[in-house]
């Protein structure tokens, strides 16, 4: 298990210094806004947002939960991390379970944590800290908010504000509006508003400002021309008096120079302000900008002077000189360790550095990568190797630390790194373009992933076996060559086993390649090997693809023991999510039992966290099908139809919907229970067109299956046999109950009853020794007529179950036909005469006269254009 | 202060919920035309970073 680094200073808020500009005005309206579940400060750069809220918060007599959010915020996981550490600074024991969530190697999404995040947050008590005031409120600030871009946490934080319990009052500042539905809480009286108009100092204080605090004693009248030129902006009157600090009796002459001015005002007092520093402090100035944060060491670090032989001031008396001195550099904490700059100032002399000197700027960002690194913060050097284009430099520091970063579940600071990187380079670096594939993979955006496994491909052979085996099985599901798959599997298998990780892809690959008993075989010696290794978030992960595994295997009991342990075991409400997969397993099992409200129980469970997390998976898509053949198994057509129709849906936004084909394999299977045996074929003259990619979902035999389903329906017993014996050969699935019960119905049609009976007995041997009946039921009457006249004990056992009076709609069901009758149907449905007729098969006149009129019955039709309709419209000779 | 802001992408009107107080039309080109107050630049960098985040294509952001 590793945790994120969290840096302190971010969760600190902000010292303040001594003396300050009152704004008892917006103080007073802050103060008031006790029914108000969001302040939201929105202004440009340099109003004194931070300052204002800061200043405010600190005389407040509540819990104050600061977070100052940066840009590598954008991962919710990160996010998350961050916000619950900020209210942990107040609440010691506030999220720690949701903190071990996040710490899963591969976490829930943020929709899924919240309502627990919101649970929690309900329970505080805001007067355990307050003490006396009982309707004291919690304050959650969050500054910087327009550095997060990501969707994902924009949708969280607008949940977290409809839920928001009422003891806690969320505070935002921003330079933009954040997209969090304002206009309705605007409408619900719901949201206090300072913004720009709010803001601006007022010429009382501005003069405040600028002659009692910075001690010019300056005119009315310059002042009120300064605070025309700079519109009351906090930036811009800070720079002037900075810049008129030394003037003297030319203040006045600067002020007319400057109010007469049309330069942007920012560069114009910029220049002023650096003009008027020693060439000490001003290269400080300019080469420290390039750092977000800064501390004395890491400034020694990047000038490359060594503070005891440092013939000038140290970094650290620089720090306190600009500090005191209100060059825009702000404490991070309360021990003057750490600083950064105003953003709008080191922006600006950035500019200024890369303007004097272009190569500066990343010879500095090189040495910053460096310092980070020694000190063991990755993240930050990854950073700045990146900033500085220094790709070797970060690809070495990603390589070597991709597990913890991996398994931190940071997607998308993966994925934000990647897109710092030139395409060109990542050709050359198949680790990383394995791990950068993994993790576009597991954000659903599978065309990205694709083009990086590509990448990696050349390179197959020269990376560590559990990247090699990753890869392959990315690939296999990503419509790749099982032959390479295979071969792969053969070489790791042979390898020396010392990943858990990489065992339980091998049995994945293998569950993929149909081997069942080799998978489980696998995943057990994983679960073995990580327990061993006493990590406990790897073997809950193994566990829960064990289950389904063994569920894969036909193991149903030993599947059912694993499942529930598992439940058992892992029952806190934050690793819900992870059990998923094990409550599929489960509705699974509890349909072949027939115990449809189980079912149903587990399956639900399923949905509901699938579309918590908002994130459509082939389990969402998966289980909603599972759940329609419960339906239509307990007698509920309708609903089945609906929700076949519903996860259908769900796999067509799959992009791309690779998971597609195996759904409407579930949908051709309810057809052909509805009788519609044309439509089932006119969907697999489709399919044969489109590619089959390998799901992690279904089973490669479950395709074989329905197909053989669909051949019988047919009527082409010979070919549905043909494949129904190919299935029962191969090592022991899911599916091999079903397929001899399937093959006993094609032999019994074929007129062969010694061989049904054979494979009707094998069916219920092997079904008994797991109590397995849906394989049967869902054969129907035919099945139900074969077990009639069986003598197998489980047989009797299974007659109960089928449907009293069965109603059938005799338009749906297809015919028996004699061979011979066949052979006429199909001249009739090619458009053959009778005379014809009577000539290709050497039969008298009279004879196909009577063989038609049969054939009339049995298809309930009138006259021959009927009956060529309906043998279309079931689908009858469409091969031909 | 009335913003009218053009952007390349035909946007029906279930972008509504993402774009509060502004009225969505299209013009002849198929262009979308997003239009209403926005009180300042915070509100007006509020809505050009909703149509960065979908992938919008900006064509013109005028004051009217």
């Amino acid at each position: 298990m590793s945790s994120p680094p969290l840096l302190v200073t971010k969760i600190t808020p902000p010292p303040l210094r001594g003396n300050l500009v009152g704004r008892p005005q917006l103080f007073a309206r802050l103060d008031e806004a006790t029914d108000k579940k969001l302040i939201l400060v929105a202004a440009t750069a340099g109003f004194g947002k931070t300052t204002l809220i800061a200043h405010w918060s600190q005389q407040q007599d509540r819990p104050v939960c600061w977070l100052a959010l940066d840009a590598s915020d954008n991962d919710p996981i990160r996010f998350l991390a961050y916000l619950i550490a900020a209210i942990q600074a107040q609440f010691p024991d506030f999220g720690q379970a949701i903190l071990t969530t996040l710490q899963l190697p591969q976490p829930p999404k943020i929709d899924v944590i919240l309502p627990s995040l919101v649970n929690q947050l309900a329970t505080l008590n805001a007067t355990s800290v307050a003490g006396q005031n009982g309707l004291a409120s919690i304050l959650l600030i969050l500054d910087d908010l327009h550095l997060i871009t990501n969707p994902d946490i924009h949708q969280g934080l607008t949940f977290l504000l409809t839920h928001l319990p009422p003891q806690i009052r969320l505070v935002l500042l921003s330079r933009s509006d954040p997209p969090l539905a304002l206009g309705r809480l605007r409408a619900s009286n719901e949201l206090l508003e300072l913004r720009t108009a709010d803001l601006r100092f007022s010429l009382a204080e501005a003069t405040t400002f600028l002659n009692n605090i910075m001690g010019l004693q300056l005119t009315e009248d310059l002042i009120s021309q300064l605070e025309t030129r700079t519109e009351g902006w906090a930036a811009g009157l800070q720079l002037a008096a900075l810049a008129l600090q030394n003037q003297g009796d030319d203040a006045e002459t600067l002020v007319r120079q400057f109010s007469g001015s049309h330069r942007f005002v920012l560069d114009y007092l910029v220049e002023e302000v650096l003009a008027q520093q020693p060439e000490d402090v001003r290269r400080f100035l300019l080469q420290t900008a390039v750092l977000h944060r800064l501390n004395s060491k890491l400034c020694d670090a990047i000038l490359e002077q060594h503070p005891s032989t440092n013939s000038g001031a140290a970094s650290q008396q620089m720090l306190a000189h600009l500090a005191q001195n209100n060059l825009f550099l702000l404490p991070l904490d309360q021990v003057g360790a750490w600083y950064r700059y105003h953003h709008l100032f080191a922006d600006l002399l950035l500019a200024r550095l890369a303007a004097e000197d272009k190569t500066a700027v990343s010879t500095l960002q090189k040495r910053a990568a460096r310092w980070h690194e020694q000190q063991g913060h990755i993240s930050d050097a990854i950073d700045y190797a990146l900033a500085a284009a220094d790709y070797d430099h970060a690809t070495e520091l990603l390589n070597a630390h991709m597990n913890t970063i991996s398994q931190r579940g940071e997607t998308a600071t993966l994925i934000t790194w990647h897109n710092r990187f030139p395409a060109e380079h990542l050709a050359t670096q198949p680790r990383l373009a394995v791990q950068f594939g993994l993790a576009f993979g597991t954000n659903g955006r599978w065309q990205t992933a694709e083009k990086l496994l590509a990448l990696a491909k050349p390179y197959e052979n020269e990376l560590p076996t559990s990247e090699s085996l990753l890869l392959a099985y990315l690939v296999a599901s990503n419509r790749q060559d099982m032959t390479q798959l295979e071969k792969i599997a053969t070489r790791a298998a042979s390898l020396p086993q010392q990943d858990s990780f990489a065992l339980i892809v091998l049995g994945l690959i293998n569950s993929i390649l149909g081997n069942q008993q080799a998978a489980c075989h696998w995943a057990t010696q994983a679960y073995e090997l990580s327990q061993r290794e006493g990590n406990l978030m790897d073997t809950a992960t193994i566990l829960f693809h064990l289950g389904r595994l063994l569920l894969f295997r036909g193991s149903l009991h030993e599947a059912h023991e694993l499942c529930q342990t598992t439940l058992a075991t892992y029952a806190q409400p934050e690793l819900a999510p992870l059990a998923t997969v094990t409550h599929v397993s489960l509705g699974r099992i509890f349909l072949e039992w027939l115990d449809f409200e189980q079912a149903e129980h587990h399956l639900r469970t399923t949905i509901g966290l699938a579309e918590r997390s908002g994130f459509v998976t082939g389990i969402l898509s998966s289980t909603t099908m599972l759940l329609a053949e419960v339906k239509q198994m307990s007698g509920e057509a309708d609903l089945a139809q609906q929700l076949a129709a519903k996860a259908i849906g769900y796999a067509k936004r799959f992009d791309p919907p690779t998971e597609l084909p195996w759904l409407e394999l579930s949908q051709v299977q309810l057809w052909l229970r509805q009788g519609k045996v044309g439509t089932a074929v006119r969907w697999q003259q489709e399919q044969e067109k489109r590619p089959w990619v390998p799901s992690m979902f279904y089973l490669p035999q479950f395709r074989t299956l329905v197909e053989a389903r669909l051949l019988l329906a047919q009527q082409r017993v010979e070919a549905a046999i043909e494949r129904l014996v190919g299935l029962t050969a191969v090592s022991p699935s899911l599916y091999t109950p079903s397929s001899f019960a399937l093959l006993a119905l094609a032999r019994h049609a074929q007129g062969n009853s010694s061989h049904a009976e054979l494979a009707l007995t094998q069916a219920l041997d092997l079904a008994q020794a797991e109590n397995r009946r849906f394989p049967f039921l869902a054969l129907g009457q035919p099945m139900q007529t074969l077990l009639t006249q069986s003598s197998h004990p489980f047989a009797q056992t299974l007659l109960p179950g089928f449907p009293k009076s069965k109603i059938q709609n005799p338009k749906s069901e297809i015919p028996a036909f004699t061979p011979r009758e066949q052979d006429v149907l199909r001249l009739i449905a090619a458009g053959h005469t009778n005379k014809e007729i009577a000539t290709t098969l050497t039969l008298a006149p009279s004879t196909v006269k009577w063989y038609i009129n049969t054939l009339y019955s049995k298809l309930h039709v009138q006259n021959r254009r009927q009956a060529i309709a309906r043998t279309q419209q079931l689908g009858l000779f469409t091969d031909h | 202060m009335t913003y009218e802001i053009k952007v390349k992408e035909w946007l029906d009107t279930t972008y509504a919920s993402w774009f509060d107080e502004l009225t969505i039309t299209h013009t002849v080109e198929g262009n979308t035309q997003l239009k209403g107050l926005l009180v300042d630049q915070a509100a007006l960098y509020g809505v050009l970073e909703r149509c960065r985040n979908l992938g919008l294509t900006l064509i013109s952001v005028n004051l009217v």
